[in-house]
């Protein structure tokens, strides 16, 4: 089983989780094509390689939190919290 | 009864013997009575006994017997009493123990020759695919002939006596293989202050000091009694490292633990020390499978260990020491050893011949010696597996003749017959530099390469000039590799594949390097550009009880739920949760709602505390219809969608204070609107001031409904005023109930009565409706279960999410079009929704009546035209107490979703009934008069 | 009327008797490694929108404060077990800051102590988190899925004896405490009754 390393708790178990699939930006529901809100629901890159995917702590903290894996090897080289909480946190820095 | 078996070769006591000569006992097998030591496996004792044949080949039924006397005996596997395929070489027997041969066709001792030859003609590669498949409508009847040659064990399906169990472990170094090595590198860690776990596979350690004789037994003493010493080195014996996966994770499947018949222990050390000595390899030749042909170390175990005298006259083929001190051995215990062929010599044998026993062997210079054992001591594999599984690449060694280790993970050392070889002195001074580099490493220090041992040189012996078998779990034989090659099979993964060779239940460990060997020979290329098939866990059988572990299923059970049981309630699983479907009259419990009073223990709803500011900023984004402006003390339903548009979840959500909300939800959707939740304030919108905690089970929550509902809340109820004018429908207070502070009252009716939802704190739940029921007996209570509520809800046209939608059901096609909200900014699955509106063409939800009032149509019935095409399907049904007829809720063609409309419904018998579309989806009260009463 | 009576998702083993309005067992066992429902216990869950600060306890920290324990149990999360019937009282001590909820989790939980020199071993069967000394000492807490179940874990050392506390949401309580004697059946681990303050 692979650990994936909470931003908070740190490295567990995969089975504390729920995989998320890979990060994708929600288009803005105002004005975004049939095209491109279908694909942020249904395309996804699937690469042999590198992937930024999103993880919920489930079992754990309950944090929402992105991973940067290679789905060859399964080696994860970042972990960070989701986009708009870090701009949140820069901006009330 | 046949006499009871005597062990006639049995020798005397042995210096390393490991029987207990005091604890003699008796067992049975193939329902005769045998004697055994204990300390002795089910086959030595039945070896003492002079039994050879131990069972009949997978596919040509042929006689097997000994060939490595250890788990991996791929001829030694039995029933041992409902337990199939055993390693009888391994397996300790026990007083009373009752062992059979696995069911054979033809029994295990009738001489079958004649049928064999016959056979092995027919069965090459691919028989079966080639053979049966054509006319396919005999399928069936070579389904049932073929399954009485199936080979394997009886299992018992229905069986509670096993018990699993799982374990988890985290030391700094888990040192796989109790061998010397493996001991060293095990003492070499704990001196560097690791946490070490050891694990041998066999039921003691020591590897090959154990049986190999000579001065090794002082220093196996020496090393086993350091490694208790130190105390702090975990031993399992009988333990099998069965794969190491991603992340340094490694399974270790644990035997003779105490209170269970297997154990996973699911290890993440810092470093793993492969330490899985050396497999002897067999040799192919014509007979090898006969019994009386086995491995040097076969032999030198049975001789040692269990003290028994494997055969009368032996031929020795050798191409090392190992096999000259086998020799020895033989003799040391009385074998005569009539020829000793070296093959460094240019000595080889060429074939084994004896009628279901091993009686001759042919020598390659053309002489024939009468026998009735052969030992071969031809070489070894090394058992790359777990480097393998660590994404190591082992290479083939040409000077000895063996894969040997390649380039590694940094947390993965290898150490002892895998890592090369030397004197016992060399492999311990190996394990432990080894053993400690590991500790180093899991402590998190640089690695420092520790060179490894030298394999010594040795000849490439794979296949004499004949053909045997190659793979004796599957019987394959070398002629079968070729024949696959010779059909373009030409890679060992194909070869493999279309042979099974190296399939069955030694995954390759005897086996592999023959094959690769063959099928190097037949195209023409090198062993090592042949290369090996990949290795995958499990390195050894697990039963699948030990996957699963301990039976246990989370369930979640109400406060009530004693109650529950103390009072007849059926109990029905819905998710996690233990509810009751009925207390043994569904009707009348639904009646006596619409006419008098019922309870019901609605706790799994899921509830979710949400307070701060920004609170009906969520409700607006996560529900499909306008919040703002709900106000204190107000209650509304609401409906969720993905963001494809489709229904997720709807329940209510009240207004408690001003910044302080309570969100329900339906019972399976508590976790997923929970983690929905979670996901848009995380991911979406952090900067909105508010927090959500799900509070499903802080609450007991049970529904009082019924005409007489108001009277009898009003009899536990303070604080509040109930009367209808102050507290209406679609509202919510909170006050005291039955002396219990801080309970949720909500004025709802999913079952379409005047009715008053209670949530109490937990605890005080099964107070709170004892009370009722008490407090009610006069107004002529009763509790209702999950069933009348469903036909409570069906009459009144209300649905539940996942039984009247599905994976595609958008609000306008479950009715609740109406709802959405699309002039709103933003909601999640507003673009779909906008976009499905504009094409109208989704099934509609109805209410429907069939025309014959008792026929119910069984949900999931499908709405046809024309015969056979699916217009719509029925997605609730049941028979209507209140009203005396069967009522549906069905989804429905827009075309024919009109009331009056009469559809045909296909019952499962192929029957088509005429049902009726109603005015709207309720089939009772449709006013709600009874509801807002 | 009478205060009413309160029970645990835990069947109490008899003899039952009442502390502080909690029905709990009065049984008192011998054996070295107890498991005890400890579901009375006063709780109090503190849950802020950002990350919270200032509450003295660190992450993944178990710190007595004022008689209670205080366990830091997610970023933005403190829990707090108190005494029977402290949860009002320990309301009232902790700071909050921002939009912070501060919900009396009494009955949202059920909390099962394990005690005795084996407890660490009865654990690892069913706990995938590293127990030993250097991964999770005394005043470490965690939470992690335990059989199916999500728990919180805090190690607090009881006169001298290795204890852990385990949390989960009440209705899963009752299989918890199943799943807990199941897993120290081999080392013995026997049922023990509650005793105030608990904690």
């Amino acid at each position: 089983m692979i650990l994936i390393p909470c931003v908070h708790c740190g490295p567990r178990n995969a089975a504390e989780f729920r995989h998320e699939g890979e990060v994708r930006a929600r288009p803005d529901p105002g004005t975004a094509t049939l095209g491109e809100w279908r694909a942020y629901l249904y395309l996804r890159s699937n690469p042999a390689g590198w992937v930024t995917e999103r993880w919920f702590h489930r079992d754990g903290c309950r944090t929402f939190f992105v991973v940067e894996r290679d789905t060859v090897t399964n080696e994860i080289r970042s972990a960070r919290l989701p986009a708009a909480r870090l701009r949140l946190e820069e901006e009330t820095r | 009864m046949s006499r009871p078996a005597s062990m006639t070769r049995r020798l005397p006591p042995r210096p390393g013997e490991v029987l207990d000569r005091d604890d003699r006992f008796t067992f049975r097998w193939e329902g005769r009575e045998f004697p055994a030591y204990r300390g002795d496996t089910v086959v030595s004792a039945l070896a003492a006994c002079g039994e050879r044949v131990f069972s009949r080949s997978f596919k040509y039924r042929r006689p097997r017997g000994i060939l490595t006397a250890d788990r991996l005996d791929p001829g030694c596997m039995l029933q041992v009493e409902d337990d199939p395929n055993v390693p009888g070489a391994h397996r300790r027997v026990e007083p009373g123990m009752e062992v059979r041969a696995h069911p054979a066709w033809p029994s295990l001792r009738r001489d079958v020759k004649a049928g064999i030859r016959l056979a092995s003609r027919f069965l090459g590669p691919g028989f079966y695919y080639k053979t049966f498949m054509r006319p396919r409508a005999l399928w069936p009847t070579y389904d049932r002939i073929l399954r009485r040659f199936a080979a394997g064990g009886r299992l018992e399906p229905l069986r509670d006596d096993l018990r699993f169990d799982h374990r988890f472990i985290h030391p700094d170094v888990v040192v796989a293989g109790g061998g010397p090595a493996g001991m060293a590198a095990a003492l070499g860690a704990v001196g560097e202050g690791a946490r070490v776990l050891l694990v041998e596979e066999e039921h003691e350690l020591g590897g090959h000091l154990r049986w190999a004789g000579g001065g090794g037994r002082e220093l196996l003493e020496e090393l086993r009694a350091a490694v208790a010493r130190t105390g702090e080195i975990e031993v399992m014996v009988d333990a099998t490292v069965t794969g190491r996966y991603d992340h340094g994770w490694v399974a270790i499947l644990q035997r003779s633990v105490p209170g269970v018949d297997e154990r996973l222990v699911k290890a993440r050390p810092g470093v793993l020390v492969a330490a899985p000595g050396l497999i002897e390899r067999p040799y192919v030749f014509e007979g090898n499978d006969l019994p009386g042909v086995m491995l040097s170390t076969a032999a030198r175990r049975l001789v040692n260990l269990y003290a028994v005298k494997p055969g009368d006259r032996a031929v020795v083929l050798t191409a090392n020491p190992d096999g000259e001190a086998a020799a020895a051995d033989l003799e040391g215990a009385g074998v005569e050893v009539v020829r000793l062929l070296d093959v460094r010599d240019g000595e080889d044998l060429r074939r084994a011949e004896g009628s279901g026993r091993l009686e001759r062997v042919e020598v390659a210079d053309g002489t024939s010696v009468e026998a009735d054992l052969l030992v071969v001591a031809v070489g070894w594999t090394a058992p790359t597996g777990l480097l393998d599984m660590a994404g190591g690449r082992s290479r083939y060694d040409n000077a000895s003749a063996r894969f040997v280790p390649g380039e590694l993970p940094g947390d993965v050392l290898p150490t002892g017959g895998l890592s090369g070889d030397g004197t016992t002195d060399q492999l311990i001074e190996h394990g432990r530099a080894v053993g400690a580099e590991a500790a180093r490493r899991a402590g998190g220090g640089v690695p420092s390469p520790i060179p490894p041992l030298r394999p010594d040189p040795h000849p490439a012996l794979f296949r004499a000039a004949t053909h045997g078998f190659v793979d004796l779990c599957e019987d394959v034989t070398s002629k079968d590799l070729l024949q696959a090659v010779a059909e373009g099979y030409d890679s060992i993964e194909l070869v493999k594949r279309y042979t099974t060779a190296t399939m069955g239940p030694t995954q390759g460990k005897l086996e592999m390097v023959n094959a690769v060997a063959v099928v190097a020979e037949a195209t023409g290329r090198t062993i090592g550009e042949t290369g090996t098939t990949t290795w995958r866990p499990p390195l050894g059988s697990i039963s699948l009880g030990a996957l699963a572990g301990r039976r246990h299923e989370p369930v979640q059970r109400s406060p009530i739920d004693p109650w529950h049981r103390a009072h007849g309630a059926r109990p029905m699983v819905a998710g996690r949760w233990i509810r009751p479907e009925h207390y043994g009259d569904p009707g009348g419990e639904a009646r006596n709602v619409r006419e008098r009073v019922g309870i019901i223990d609605v706790s799994p709803l899921g509830k979710l505390d949400l307070r701060g500011p920004d609170v009906p900023r969520l409700l607006e984004l996560l529900y499909v219809n306008r919040w703002s402006k709900l106000s204190v003390g107000r209650v509304r339903y609401g409906v969720m969608c993905a963001e494809d548009g489709v229904v997720l979840d709807d329940g209510v959500t009240g207004r408690l204070g001003p910044e302080h909300y309570l969100m329900t939800t339906t019972t399976s959707g508590a976790e997923t609107v929970a983690e929905w939740v979670e996901s848009w304030l995380q991911t979406e919108r952090p900067a909105w001031r508010m927090v959500a905690v799900p509070v499903t089970s802080a609450y007991a929550s049970m529904n009082v409904a019924g005409p007489r509902s108001r009277e009898l809340v009003s009899r536990l109820v303070d604080e509040v005023d109930l009367d209808p004018e102050a507290f209406p429908y679609l509202h919510v207070r909170t006050g005291r109930v039955a002396g219990v502070n801080g309970c949720v009252i909500w004025r709802i009716g999913f079952t379409g009565e005047l009715s008053y939802e209670v949530h109490v704190p937990s605890g005080h739940g099964l107070h709170v409706w004892e009370a009722f029921l008490e407090a009610g007996a006069d107004l002529g209570i009763r509790p209702f279960g999950i069933e009348a509520q469903r036909v409570l809800r069906l009459e009144k046209g209300h649905l539940i999410v996942g039984q009247d939608t599905d994976g595609l059901t958008r609000p306008a096609g479950a009715g609740l079009g109406g709802l959405v909200k699309t002039d709103k900014p933003d909601f999640a699955g507003k673009p779909e929704l906008e976009w499905s509106a504009t094409r109208g063409d989704h099934w509609r939800l109805v209410g429907i009546q069939p025309e014959d009032p008792d026929a119910v149509p069984p949900e999931a019935s499908q709405i046809v035209e024309e015969g056979s095409r699916i217009v719509g399907r029925i997605t609730s049904s049941r028979m209507s107490p209140s009203l005396g007829r069967s009522i549906c809720l069905a989804r429905l063609d827009p075309r024919l979703a009109v009331p009056g409309s009469v559809v045909t419904v296909r019952l499962p018998d192929g029957r088509g009934i005429e049902a009726r579309v109603t005015e709207g989806p309720a089939h009772f009260d449709p006013e709600g008069e009874r509801l807002h009463g | 009327m009478a205060d009413p009576p309160a029970r645990s998702p835990v069947e109490p083993l008899p003899p039952l008797i009442t502390v502080e309005g909690w029905i709990v067992s009065g049984r008192r066992s011998p054996a070295d490694l107890k498991v005890v429902d400890c579901t009375p216990l006063g709780k109090l869950l503190v849950r802020a929108h950002r990350r919270l600060a200032r509450v003295g306890v660190g992450p993944g920290e178990a710190r007595r404060v004022d008689g209670a324990l205080r366990i830091r149990s997610g970023p933005a999360e403190l829990l707090l077990l108190g005494a029977p019937g402290t949860a009002a009282a320990m309301a009232s001590s902790v700071p909050t800051e921002g939009t912070t909820t501060v919900l009396d989790a009494t009955h949202a939980l059920a909390v099962l102590r394990v005690t005795g020199p084996e407890a660490a071993r009865l654990l690892e069967k069913v706990c995938p988190i590293d127990l030993g000394g250097r991964a999770a000492p005394p005043g470490s807490a965690f939470t992690t899925g335990l059989e199916g179940v999500r728990t919180g874990v805090a190690r607090d050392d009881h006169g001298g004896e290795p204890s852990y506390l385990l949390w989960c949401e009440r209705a899963s309580g009752a299989y918890l405490f199943e799943v807990l004697l199941d897993a120290g059946a081999e080392f013995g681990a026997e049922v023990d009754g509650f005793r105030p303050p608990g904690v």
